[in-house]
């Protein structure tokens, strides 16, 4: 026995899920603003926040970051964060899929930068924690 | 388990199935598809999983579910990309299954469900990976892409099964 037909009900699936997203595209554009800090996320601690207000260059390891280019010293997972025209984007890394480079630019608040490998996330908060964990919910 | 033909026929589809995973994970490895949202993949090879899910029995489908994930880990990516695809594609699986004992899907409904079931749940595995929730940031995008990706296996594996279920009848005689 096999169903090969496309049934209605896997229309009407198709259109809900697709309906669904639509909703929270729709809901999550409508209250994204502009950003107002950049929040270095390692495991789930918060290791800084800088304001994207001023450009800067930021090297993060698991458990730290410095300002500036990573210099030959640094051993072990490393990401290298650039703050710049109240955005910020990961200029390089050394985790083995890069995505965290490939995302690009992030300005808006709710956005975030993620390198699962390294268990790192950037996140552009508003300024206010309440009110990111809101959107992000 | 259901008897489905001789079992040299089951051991071939099962085989050419798990390699047509293989092809396709290779596919998509080649297309960074989503650049910036972490280990996510359009999931081609689910595919050969729903075939194998209407022409074979359950457990033929996850041996092959789990051999493709090992196996394209192995050759195209990573022991970390392996763990957490694992997690997507197990939740996928399950869902499938119960879509399909209930009975209101056809495949293509069954294979939406895994689509979207996939990205959900390797989502909820990165918002505990990196323990910070503004990960469902990216929920639109996945939903679009798990339900779009699952209509078009769903569509493709419609086609394709009359024929499937050829070779086993041959085999019956």
């Amino acid at each position: 026995m096999i169903h090969t037909a496309i049934k209605k009900n896997d229309i009407l699936l198709l259109l809900s899920v697709l309906l669904a997203a639509a909703g929270l595209y729709l809901y999550m554009k409508a209250s994204a603003a502009a950003g107002v800090d950049v929040r270095v996320l390692s495991n789930g601690r918060l290791l800084g926040q800088y304001p994207l207000s001023q450009d800067r260059v930021l090297t993060i390891t698991q458990d730290r970051v410095m300002e500036g280019e990573p210099g030959t010293d640094i051993e072990g997972p490393v990401n290298v964060l650039v703050i710049k025209d109240g955005g910020c984007f990961m200029e390089q890394a050394d985790c083995p899929d890069g995505i965290c480079v490939r995302r690009g630019r992030i300005s808006l608040r709710g956005e975030s930068i993620i390198c699962l490998p390294h268990r790192l996330v950037i996140e552009i908060s508003g300024g206010d924690e309440q009110e990111v964990d809101t959107i992000a919910r | 388990m259901r008897d489905n033909g001789k079992s040299s026929t089951r051991v071939a589809v099962g085989a050419m199935l798990l390699g047509t995973a293989l092809i396709l994970s290779w596919l998509e490895s080649l297309l960074p598809f989503f650049a910036g949202i972490p280990g996510m993949k359009l999931g081609l090879p689910n595919l050969a999983v729903v075939l194998l899910l209407y022409l074979d029995t359950r457990r033929t489908a996850a041996v092959c579910n789990i051999l493709r994930i090992v196996l394209s880990g192995l050759l195209f990516g990573s022991l970390f990309g392996i763990l957490f695809s694992l997690a997507g594609a197990f939740f996928s699986f399950v869902i499938m299954v119960s879509l399909k004992c209930i009975g209101h899907f056809g495949v293509t409904g069954v294979s939406i469900a895994g689509g979207v079931a996939h990205n959900l749940a390797q989502l909820a595995v990165a918002v505990f990976i990196v323990r910070t929730p503004g990960v469902w940031y990216y929920l639109p995008a996945l939903l679009v892409s798990g339900a779009v990706t699952g209509a078009l296996i769903g569509i493709t594996a419609a086609a394709v099964l009359p024929y499937g279920g050829k070779w086993f009848q041959k085999g019956e005689r």
